[in-house]
């Protein structure tokens, strides 16, 4: 497989101008885009997938994946659609003859300014950028953990229910948008195949492989394991030596458990289903109330 | 993805010899095992970022080219002193190489006329004797081998196991804190260090056998 090509900045689509690359995951870049059509959305995301990064050109399994990527993708725009809970789609644009598709989403919130977007001074507000804010890890409260883990876990379940496996849930592929957090990078959705390879690092990935969706909820716990310890991911199960003496210690403790049952090797030991998960993380909140 | 230590251990006892037979996977195994520790060990002998990847490169070049030749047996090195001294030997040439540079010189000579309370690295390198080198070579080693040690352990308990283990084992506070950061009792805390301790042991040895060295004493007993 090769690397993701990068679309040149002045490959403009119609009704859009292109304004800097914002980021990037295994099959394309993406781009901060502003749109001519739309005052309700002035700046979307405009992500590039290139139909070399599947393969080389003829590779008959390059053309498959790339193929099945471009199916899992208009799948899942219709169900993103119905849900609050999951990054939507705009619009998905064919290219073939050119070697590409792209598709325009939500953009995500500023890093400093929310919706307020300065389109040249823009960061996306990733949950990975939350955690290093202030340019050295951090955790955030219990509370907080416990909301955005449980908004996670709803998307999760919407998108397992519809068929689907994210197979790369990581504090970078989460992002804020006014406010939500939403898994973002969402190009290996093909329905619960391994057509796809995924570039998930091998600390947030299952011991049994990352195309499930029991897999997903693995990598779900180690990004909340982050998210409450402010460790990272390699120093997994560890806790801080101070936890003791945080103020939410004990909301910690109900969450580490969480963090357990999701993280185990041993599957019989896991959470079955995003549902099962997303009812004890609801237990833990309406304890809290 | 990168293999996973334990899939690393798992094919150490033919490790070697597809290393000498060339293997790509077997070479690309071996790199990632012993890359902390040759690193870890340049950097600890006072060298910088770029030159401790240096000798990282030129001790693979240097296994590379000479391990067909390796044979391991009783009345010969075991692997693992065979490539200390490759790590050794490619610390020294670093510093072989900075006392030869001009540049280099002349740089330690500016900063040490700036700050005379401290000793240029250049100066430095006849005070590194062997001893010292064979000592701190053989910490990263003994320190590369426990966490091997300690990450194929996390795998094979729980995780309310592991995570007394190491606020007890590891970073040293007492059962006592432990208990309070984990709301379990003092007694069940040491029944957890105890387990896991057990099980970093027993991976210590399995190490061991495998890189052809005495078993190490282990772990000290967790009951403080």
């Amino acid at each position: 497989m090769q690397a993701a090509s990068k679309i040149p900045p002045q490959h403009h689509e119609a009704g859009y101008d292109c304004i800097k690359e914002i980021g990037s995951g295994g099959y394309g870049y993406v781009y901060l885009l502003s749109s001519k059509q739309s005052s309700s959305q002035p700046y979307v995301a405009g992500k590039f997938v290139h139909r070399h990064a599947f393969g080389f050109p003829g590779d008959p399994a390059g053309g498959e994946g790339y193929k099945r990527a471009l199916e899992g993708l208009q799948n899942f725009r219709s169900v993103s659609i119905e849900s609050e809970y999951l990054l939507r789609i705009f619009e998905v644009r064919e290219r073939h003859e050119e070697g590409y598709f792209c598709y325009m989403m939500e953009l995500a919130d500023d890093i400093e300014s929310g919706r307020d977007v300065n389109a040249h001074a823009y960061k996306p507000r990733t949950l990975k950028n939350e955690l290093e804010r202030s340019g050295q890890r951090r955790r955030l409260p219990a509370k907080q953990c416990i909301d955005t883990a449980i908004v996670l876990a709803r998307g999760l379940q919407v998108l397992h229910e519809s068929g689907f496996t994210h197979r790369d849930v990581r504090p970078s592929n989460i992002i804020f948008v006014d406010g939500v957090p939403k898994l973002a990078d969402i190009d290996l959705l093909a329905g619960n195949d391994a057509a796809l390879a995924s570039y998930i690092p091998k600390d947030y990935a299952a011991p049994e492989g990352c195309h499930s969706n029991r897999a997903d909820i693995f990598s779900l716990g180690k990004t909340i394991y982050e998210m409450c310890t402010g460790l990272s991911v390699k120093s997994y199960p560890c806790l801080p030596p101070d936890i003791r003496h945080w103020d939410d210690h004990r909301m910690m403790l109900d969450i580490n458990r969480i963090i357990a049952k999701s993280c185990a090797r041993d599957l019989r030991k896991r959470y079955g289903s995003a549902r099962e998960m997303l009812s004890d993380l609801e237990g833990i909140s309406q304890k809290d109330r | 993805m990168k293999h996973s230590a334990a899939d690393t251990l798992k094919t150490r006892p033919t490790l070697l010899s597809k290393v000498r037979r060339g293997d790509e996977d077997g070479w690309s195994r071996f790199y990632e095992f012993y890359e902390d520790f040759i690193y870890s060990a340049a950097r600890g002998a006072g060298l910088s970022h770029e030159e401790a990847r240096d000798v990282l490169q030129e001790t693979m070049i240097t296994v590379q080219n000479y391990v067909a030749g390796f044979v391991a047996d009783e009345t010969r090195a075991r692997f693992r002193t065979w490539l200390k001294r490759i790590v050794q030997s490619r610390i020294a040439d670093q510093y072989r190489r900075k006392r030869r540079n001009p540049l280099e010189r002349a740089a330690d000579a500016n900063h040490a006329a700036s700050d005379e309370s401290v000793t240029s690295k250049t100066d430095q390198i006849p005070n590194l004797n062997e001893i010292e080198l064979d000592r701190l070579v053989d910490g990263k080693l003994e320190q590369a081998i426990l966490d091997e040690a300690r990450r194929l352990a996390k795998e094979r308990v729980s995780m309310e196991q592991y995570q007394a283990y190491d606020l007890f084992a590891v970073q040293q506070l007492s059962a006592a804190d432990v208990a309070a950061s984990l709301r379990i009792s003092a007694v069940t805390v040491r029944v957890r260090a105890f387990r896991v301790r057990r099980v970093v042991n027993r991976e210590l040895r399995r190490i061991a056998r495998m890189l052809q060295q005495p078993s190490p004493a282990g772990e000290k007993s967790g009951i403080r």
